[in-house]
């Protein structure tokens, strides 16, 4: 049981850096987005980790918040990205320079 | 204790790929399934631990509706990622490498001096059920959770206010009353 906490931890870690390295590599920008809910899930993880082997439902509640605020923001981000698309007919991440950012 | 064993190296295996084929697979609709995958691995890694309210938020919600949103909008934009620039940005892609592999050995190196540290803990996963986890939540946390609410509100509207085809009521209405004249005029100009 102590491996599955120590494996729970290291998979969250991978989880986590293969999204960084997901948002720092895709061009499409659904596809960075997915990859920052890729890295929710592994912050979820370390949290119900901690939780369960802690026996505290505070890691718990956290879960719950976090699932809300990637909904919320998984709402608003893809009605931008219908936006996006409708004005110039793709989201490729390079391409959006109109604040010269 | 053995079957246990194996299934939770089956779960890490498969959310490990999964996760790997979000990055690597081509279309975005194969990242969103892979992505599904993840959860769901991830959700029977939750039920192992004995957190089952947990697996089942991840499996409704995560699963069940902010990917059939995402799935749902990549269907709806007709995405085709074949023209993919691949040419200026290669040191940015070797720079990601090296950022996640930096993460990687360090968070390694924490885990592996707090486990060292403290080898005989015996942890058993006595857990949370769902009834603590609801009164801490309309307790301690009310306010925040309260806050949420509010959130989610705000995130409605706005998705509805972006998502909406004409923002400036007047100028576009306007715009769109003299395209239809034009479009009448045309098609009766066709007719006639």
């Amino acid at each position: 049981m102590e491996l599955m906490i120590s494996g729970n931890l290291v998979l969250s870690v991978a989880i986590f850096s293969i999204g960084v390295l997901g948002i720092l590599w895709k061009q499409n920008a659904i596809t960075i987005f997915m990859c920052v809910e890729l890295m929710f899930n592994a912050a979820n993880l370390a949290f119900i980790t901690f939780a369960q082997s802690l026996g505290k439902p505070e890691g718990v509640a956290v879960f719950l918040f976090v699932i809300t605020i990637a909904a919320a923001e998984a709402a608003v981000g893809l009605a931008l990205f219908i936006k996006i698309f409708n004005d110039r007919n793709n989201i490729e991440a390079d391409q959006l320079n109109v604040l010269h950012g | 204790m053995l079957i246990i064993e194996i299934i939770y190296g089956a779960l890490f295996v498969l959310a490990l790929f999964s996760a790997l084929m979000v990055v690597l697979a081509p279309h975005p609709l194969y990242n969103a399934l892979y992505l599904v995958l993840t959860m769901v691995a991830i959700a029977g890694q939750f039920i192992l631990m004995n957190a089952e309210l947990a697996a089942a938020f991840q499996i409704i919600v995560y699963a069940g509706a902010i990917m059939v949103l995402f799935i749902f909008v990549i269907m709806l934009l007709n995405l085709n990622s074949q023209n993919k620039p691949t040419s200026g940005n290669r040191a940015v892609r070797m720079l990601g490498l090296m950022f996640a592999l930096a993460f990687i050995g360090q968070i390694m190196a924490i885990i592996g001096t707090i486990a060292s540290g403290e080898r005989d803990t015996t942890v058993n996963f006595i857990g949370t059920d769902a009834e603590t986890v609801g009164f801490r939540l309309i307790g301690d946390y009310v306010y925040a959770f309260e806050m949420t609410s509010v959130l989610l509100l705000i995130a409605v509207v706005g998705a509805i206010v972006l998502a909406r085809r004409h923002l400036i009521q007047g100028a576009d209405d306007e715009d769109l009353h003299s395209r239809k004249a034009t479009e009448t005029f045309a098609t009766k100009g066709d007719n006639s």
